[in-house]
């Protein structure tokens, strides 16, 4: 695994931390028997491997890695969902099963569900009673959360009725209800159209604003670039890469990006030696080379007739490091 | 703690008593208070209240029965299903306050169902009773028995919502039934290891085994007065006190064990 922390982080006390985590899952396939193959009824699999991470206060923490790779099962861990086979969780210093824990943290699961028959000032005043906040304050928070999310209009309709936005939503109030300083949001964005997504984005934001710590899994990867300090990749159980989100952009291959004015047979040929792909567009030429090679590149320009219009350095997009990171595995 | 568990109830009452099943079982028992009425046209002029009677209670009973299996097992099974159980567990309350607020909920919910299902079925045996004949009800056994009945709900309530914490909910809903019928029929397994003669009359691995079962499966017929009522025989507050305390003995040890496998289960 590789890692970027700053020496600061290791001062600070993590608002989430876990260690040396992992979940095997004792599965009973009772049709093997049907088809004769008795000694693969009972089988294992792992789906958490060796995940250590910590969360800092008042930062965005993207998990990320592709379906199946343990991104949910640790995060159910974290909230008290399932029981982890080994490791520690702590939130806040505490055990994530205690009330001390759980009172700090708001949670939304992935594709959240709630009661058919009920309305979202019902649902939300059931947590909010569960928090033990009480009567008046309830009332008032209600109401400020459902105006927040945009569901004031739908108040008084059953939940049964509503879109996976307006759930999403929902999902999202009852998350905020005991104004969390963490906030675990499992794939928040997934299956929201633009605009759905823009106004959780603006809710991410807002929160982070007010000091909120926010650990949150996506697929949506320019999401993730957009919102998050740091991110861990996880890949088959296992963070492969971790640490703040600059640092591991701009760590990759050092690369700079060419603009060049050149006749485009003379520039093919005098780039002959770097095999590398080059982009017409119009009468000029872009291409990208690793940074050591860019004064001979500049040099073989010259030598063809040709002119440098611009140059700067290449930093790599989060799909880059994604792919590279998870072996090109399915985001 | 009262807080949360009561805030869990709450929201169970009020996601059950919205469900168009709960609404059908309104209707199936007014449906047989209505058939009671109209079989008692059948019957000879002063036996027409004892059908209106016996009819009323065989139907109120079986329908808070066929009530208690639905919801324990629907209920909890939708939780899970429908992933709802991830936004409640996730929230600083213990898995026990969960189980005993859904199993508060629902137990005072088919209260109020059998409270519900008893005044058609009382008033038209009042106005029976009142319009034909004249003292052939018999008020206070009725309403023993309906407080049995309730008792009767929440030892299958307690056993639904066990075996709901730890299978699937088609096999909760097998497993409770089965309960039920082999409740309802323990007073026959009773009668054989008291009597003289017969397959579990001397001792032996047989007879071991049937006492076994009276400890793990509750005589549900303790809370069946219906003999009591068609003979006219009174039902005392004391029998009604003693079969409602043996059956919340059943209950808090059903409930016990639900918590114990609902502690212990992983919320996939």
């Amino acid at each position: 695994m590789e890692t970027n922390e700053t020496s600061s982080n290791e001062e600070i006390r993590p608002v989430l931390r876990v260690d040396s985590l992992k979940k095997t899952f004792s599965i009973v396939e009772l049709e093997r028997l049907l088809s004769f193959q008795p000694n693969q009824v009972f089988r294992s699999v792992e789906a958490v491997r060796n995940i250590n991470l910590s969360v800092l206060p008042g930062e965005v923490f993207g998990f990320l890695g592709p379906n199946g790779a343990g991104k949910t099962t640790t995060i159910k861990m974290c909230m008290d969902l399932i029981e982890p086979t080994e490791g520690h969780i702590q939130l806040f210093g505490h055990d994530p099963r205690q009330r001390l824990a759980k009172e700090k943290v708001g949670y939304l699961p992935e594709h959240p569900y709630f009661y058919d028959y009920l309305k979202p000032q019902e649902i939300l005043d059931y947590f909010g009673r569960v928090f033990g906040i009480g009567r008046k304050e309830r009332k008032k928070k209600i109401n400020e959360l459902l105006d927040r999310v945009g569901l004031d209009h739908a108040r008084n309709r059953p939940l049964r009725k509503f879109s996976k936005g307006m759930l999403q939503r929902l999902g999202i109030a009852q998350a905020i209800i005991n104004e969390p300083k963490l906030l675990v949001l499992d794939e928040p964005l997934s299956g929201l159209d633009p605009m759905g997504r823009k106004e959780i984005r603006d809710i991410i934001i807002e929160q982070r604003a007010k000091g909120t710590t926010i650990f949150f899994s996506s697929h949506i990867l320019s999401d993730i670039e957009h919102l998050c300090d740091r991110v861990a990749i996880v890949n088959h159980g296992e963070i492969v890469r971790e640490g703040v989100l600059d640092t591991l952009l701009s760590s990759g291959q050092r690369q700079s990006e060419l603009v060049v004015r050149c006749e485009p047979s003379a520039l093919e040929k005098a780039l002959q030696f770097l095999q590398i792909n080059l982009v017409h567009l119009g009468s000029a030429s872009r291409f990208v080379v690793d940074s050591e090679k860019v004064t001979s590149v500049i040099e073989a320009v010259h030598k063809a007739g040709g002119m440098i219009e611009s140059l700067q350095p290449h930093r790599d997009s989060l799909e880059d490091l994604f792919v590279r990171a998870t072996g090109g595995s399915e985001a | 703690m009262i807080g949360r568990i009561f805030a869990v109830a709450a929201n169970t009452r009020r996601e059950a008593y919205r469900n168009r099943a709960f609404l059908v079982l309104i209707l199936m028992g007014l449906t047989m208070t209505i058939i009671g009425i109209v079989l008692s046209k059948l019957a000879v002029r002063n036996q027409a209240v004892k059908v209106i009677q016996d009819f009323g209670y065989f139907s109120v009973s079986m329908v808070c029965a066929i009530t208690a299996i639905l919801l324990g097992v629907i209920l909890l099974h939708k939780e899970l299903d429908k992933k709802t159980i991830y936004t409640i567990v996730s929230k600083p309350i213990a898995r026990f306050e969960i189980v005993l607020g859904k199993f508060l909920g629902l137990l005072t919910l088919l209260a109020v169902f059998v409270v519900g299902l008893t005044i058609p079925w009382m008033a038209t045996l009042w106005m029976y009773d009142a319009l034909y004949v004249g003292g052939v009800a018999i008020w206070d056994d009725c309403l023993m028995g309906t407080f049995l009945m309730v008792g009767e709900a929440m030892v299958i309530l307690s056993a639904a919502l066990l075996f709901s914490s730890w299978t699937r909910p088609f096999l909760a809903g097998i497993f409770t039934f089965g309960y039920f019928v082999m409740g309802k029929n323990m007073y026959l397994l009773r009668e054989y290891l008291s009597a003289d003669t017969g397959p579990l009359s001397e001792a032996g691995p047989l007879r071991t085994i049937g006492q076994g079962f009276t400890y793990i499966v509750p005589d549900l017929d303790v809370f069946n007065v219906s003999r009591e009522i068609s003979l006219g025989i009174d039902v005392h507050g004391s029998y009604v006190m003693s079969s409602l305390a043996y059956g919340l003995s059943f209950s808090m040890v059903f409930l016990c064990l639900s918590v114990f496998f609902f502690s212990r289960r992983d919320f996939m």
